[in-house]
C-alpha cells in the first residue's frame, strides 16, 4: 500500500513536471507549422509560372500577378483586362510574403488560429483556381471566344474567390502583427521607427482592402461600365501612389494623433463594411441599370447604403480620401 | 396518526398554489424586463416616414402647386402667397433632415442610447405620419372644390392647412431631438466625440425651434371668421434661415466629416462650444430669432452686454451661425 502510494505520487509529479513542456513544445511546433504552410505556400507560389507573372500595375510592383486574367473578343485578342483586380491581388499577397516570416521565430502567447485557418484557405482557394487555369491554358487554339470566354469566366470566379481569401490571410497576418506585439512601442513616448513602418503597412493594407471589398465584393469582381466604378478606379490608383511614398520619421505626439484619426477611420470602416456587404453595384448597374428607385423596391437600405459607399470611400469629403489627405500631409514626404 | 386536533392539508395547498402564482409572476416580470425594445421599429419608422413625409412624392408636388395657384389667384387671398411658398421651403428642408437621419440610423448599434431615444424617434414620427396625411386630405380637398366658391371657404382650409402643417413642424422637430440624441453614442466614436455633429445638429433644431415659435404667432394673427385680421407675414427670412443652414452643414457640409481630420475645423467648434456657458443660453435660438438678411449677407442683432469674452467666442459662433465663413 505504501510502495503504490509512492509510485502513485512520482506519477502525478512526473505529469505536472512534464506538462509545461509538452505545452511548449506542442506551442513551438504549432508555430513552425503555421510558418512552413506559409512558406509552402509561398515557394509554390513562385515556382508556378503558370499561374504567376512579374508586373507592375497602380504603382504594384509584384511576382504574383495572374496570368490570363482577360477575357477575349471575336478574334481571340485580349479584351476585357482585369489588370486593376490583379493589382489589388498582388498588394495583398506581397503583404503576405513580406511579414509571414515574422512567424519563424515568434514565440509568445498571441493567437495563431485565424492566421492558420486562413492560409489553409487560400491553399484550398487557389487549388479551386489553378484547376479553371488549366483548363483554360488546356483549350484548343481552335476554341472560339465564346467556348473561351466561358471557360474564363469559371477561372475567374475562382480567381475573386481566391483573392477574398489573399486578403482574409493578409488582414488576419495584420491582426496577429499588432497582437503578437510588433508594435506595441507606438502610442509610447518612445515609438521605434520599425515598428510604425509595419504598422503603417497594416494601415495601408486596411486601406487597400476597403477598395478590394468594393470591387471584389460590391462588383463581384466585374469591370462594370459606371461612373461609381471609374471614381472608385481613379481613388485606388491614387491611393497606391501615396502609400508608396517614403514614410517620414514621426514623433511621439505625431504618431498619437495618427492613432486617434485610425480610431476614427476604423468606425467609419464598419459602416462602410455593411454598406458594401448590402449593395450591390453589379446589380445597381446591370440588373436595375442604374435605376435607384427600382433597387429600393428590392431593398430599402439601397440609397442608404450606396451613399454610405460613396461617402466613405470616393466622394472628397468621404473618410477614406480625407485619410489619405492627411497621409500624403503628415505621414509620407512629399513625391 | 396522532390527532392534532387541526387539519394543515389545505393550508399547506393553498401556499403552493400562492407560491407558484408568484413565482410565475416574477418570471414573467424578468423575461419582460430581459426583452430588449425593438428599436429596428424606430429606424423602420424613420425610414417609412422619410419616404412619405410631406411632398416627398411627386404627386404630392404637383397638387400643393394646383393648391397654391388656386389660393394665390384669388385677390382676397394672394396675400397668402409668401406663407405657401415658405411651407413649401420648409417641408423639402425638414425631408432633408429625415433622409439625413435615415441615412445615419441604418448603421447604429442597436445599444442602451438609441433604446433610450427610440420612443421620442417612433412617437413623434407617428405623429407627424399623422398629420401630414390630415394636411394632404386638406389640399385634396381643397384642389378638388369648385373655383367659383366663395373665398371664405379657401381661406377657412389655408387656416386649417396652417394649424396642421404647424403641429407637423412640431413633430419633426421634437423627432430630431430623439434623432441627434440617439445618434450620439450608437454610431461609434465617429459622432461620440464629434463635437461638430453636436453643434450642427443642435443648430438646426434652434432654426427649426425660431420658425415654429415665430410661425405661432403668425397663427395667433390670422383667426378663423375674423376677416379684418392683423395677418403680418414676416417669416420667409426665419425660412430661409433654417433651409440655408440645413443646406450649408448637411448637403453640402463637411465640416462633420472633416472634424477629426482638420484642426482648424476641430479648433472651430471646440471655441463655439464655450458658447453655452459663457453666455448662459441653453441654446442659439435667441440669437437666430434676431436673424436679418440672406445668403451670406445674414446678420445677427443680437448682442450681449457684461460678458467678458476674451476668445472672441461670440464672433466665432456668429461666423459659424453664417456658414463658417
Amino acid at each position: 500500500m505504501k510502495i503504490k502510494k509512492i509510485l502513485v505520487t512520482c506519477f502525478l509529479a512526473l505529469m505536472l513536471a512534464l506538462t509545461p513542456l509538452t505545452m511548449f513544445a506542442c506551442g513551438k511546433s504549432k508555430n513552425t507549422n503555421v510558418y512552413k504552410t506559409f512558406n509552402d505556400t509561398f515557394v509554390r507560389f513562385k515556382e508556378d509560372f503558370e499561374a504567376f507573372g512579374s508586373q507592375t500595375y497602380f504603382s504594384t510592383e509584384s511576382k504574383y500577378y495572374l496570368n490570363y486574367l482577360y477575357s477575349v473578343n471575336y478574334n481571340k485578342e485580349a479584351d476585357v483586362r482585369y489588370v486593376l483586380q490583379n493589382s489589388i491581388s498582388a498588394y495583398g499577397l506581397n503583404f503576405i510574403e513580406k511579414y509571414y516570416p515574422r512567424l519563424q521565430d515568434y514565440k509568445g502567447k498571441a493567437s495563431l488560429k485565424a492566421v492558420s485557418n486562413s492560409i489553409n484557405s487560400l491553399n484550398d482557394e487557389f487549388d479551386e483556381m489553378k484547376g479553371e487555369l488549366r483548363r483554360l491554358v488546356a483549350l484548343p487554339v481552335t476554341a472560339n471566344s465564346v467556348v473561351y470566354n466561358g471557360q474564363f469566366a469559371l477561372y475567374r470566379v475562382e480567381f475573386n474567390d481566391f483573392v477574398d481569401e489573399v486578403y482574409n490571410t493578409a488582414n488576419a497576418l495584420g491582426d496577429f502583427l499588432i497582437n503578437a506585439g510588433f508594435t506595441e512601442s507606438l502610442g509610447t513616448e518612445t515609438p521605434k521607427q520599425e515598428e510604425f513602418e509595419i504598422y503603417a503597412d497594416i494601415l495601408a493594407l486596411r486601406s487597400i482592402t476597403d477598395y478590394q471589398k468594393f470591387f471584389f465584393i460590391g462588383c463581384d469582381g466585374l469591370h462594370l461600365d459606371s461612373t461609381d466604378y471609374n471614381k472608385a478606379s481613379t481613388q485606388y490608383s491614387y491611393l497606391t501612389q501615396v502609400f508608396k511614398r517614403e514614410l517620414k520619421v514621426l514623433t511621439a505626439e505625431e504618431i498619437n494623433e495618427l492613432i486617434s484619426i485610425v480610431e476614427v477611420v476604423e468606425n467609419s470602416r464598419k459602416d462602410y463594411e455593411k454598406a458594401i456587404e448590402g449593395f450591390s453595384f453589379n446589380d445597381y448597374t446591370n440588373s436595375f441599370a442604374g435605376d435607384m428607385d427600382a433597387y429600393l423596391k428590392e431593398d430599402e437600405n439601397a440609397l442608404a447604403f450606396y451613399n454610405k459607399v460613396c461617402s466613405y470611400l470616393y466622394e472628397p469629403i468621404g473618410v477614406s480620401l480625407l485619410f489619405r489627405s492627411y497621409w500624403a500631409s503628415n505621414v509620407v514626404e512629399p513625391n | 396518526m396522532s390527532d392534532k386536533g387541526y387539519s394543515t392539508g389545505g393550508a399547506k395547498k393553498w401556499l403552493i398554489i400562492i407560491g407558484g402564482v408568484v413565482f410565475v409572476a416574477v418570471l414573467v416580470v424578468i423575461i419582460l424586463m430581459a426583452i430588449p425594445p425593438n428599436t429596428y421599429n424606430a429606424v423602420e419608422t424613420l425610414y417609412r416616414t422619410a419616404n412619405s413625409s410631406f411632398l416627398v412624392s411627386e404627386s404630392e408636388r404637383k397638387e400643393y402647386v394646383n393648391y397654391e395657384k388656386k389660393i394665390t389667384d384669388l385677390p382676397e387671398l394672394n396675400y397668402y402667397s409668401d406663407e405657401i411658398a415658405d411651407m413649401r421651403t420648409l417641408a423639402q428642408t425638414v425631408n432633408q433632415m429625415l433622409d439625413f437621419y435615415s441615412n445615419q440610423l441604418v448603421f447604429a448599434d442597436s445599444n442602451k442610447n438609441l433604446k433610450k431615444n427610440y420612443k421620442v424617434i417612433k412617437n413623434n414620427l407617428n405623429k407627424a405620419n399623422e398629420h401630414k396625411e390630415k394636411i394632404s386630405d386638406f389640399i385634396t380637398e381643397v384642389t378638388e372644390t369648385e373655383e367659383n366658391t366663395a373665398f371664405t371657404y379657401f381661406r377657412s382650409m389655408v387656416i386649417e392647412i396652417r394649424e396642421e402643417f404647424i403641429a407637423w413642424l412640431k413633430a419633426n422637430a421634437s423627432a430630431f431631438v430623439g434623432l441627434s440624441n440617439g445618434c450620439v453614442g450608437s454610431l461609434g466614436k465617429t459622432v461620440e466625440n464629434n463635437t461638430a455633429f453636436k453643434i450642427i445638429t443642435s443648430t438646426i433644431n434652434d432654426a427649426l425651434n425660431v420658425v415654429i415659435s415665430e410661425y405661432d404667432t403668425v397663427a395667433e394673427s390670422d383667426m378663423v371668421g375674423d376677416i379684418a385680421n392683423d395677418y403680418d407675414y414676416k417669416l420667409s427670412p426665419k425660412v430661409d434661415y433654417f433651409k440655408f443652414v440645413v443646406s450649408t452643414y448637411i448637403q453640402y457640409g463637411h465640416d462633420i466629416n472633416e472634424y477629426y481630420f482638420d484642426k482648424t475645423i476641430s479648433d472651430k467648434y471646440e471655441l463655439v462650444a464655450k458658447f453655452y456657458d459663457l453666455y448662459q443660453e441653453p441654446n442659439f435660438e435667441n440669437i437666430i430669432s434676431t436673424v436679418k438678411g440672406s445668403g451670406e449677407a445674414f446678420t445677427f442683432e443680437k448682442t450681449y452686454e457684461n460678458v467678458i469674452d476674451e476668445e472672441n467666442v461670440l464672433d466665432a459662433v456668429k461666423a459659424f451661425l453664417k456658414g463658417g465663413k
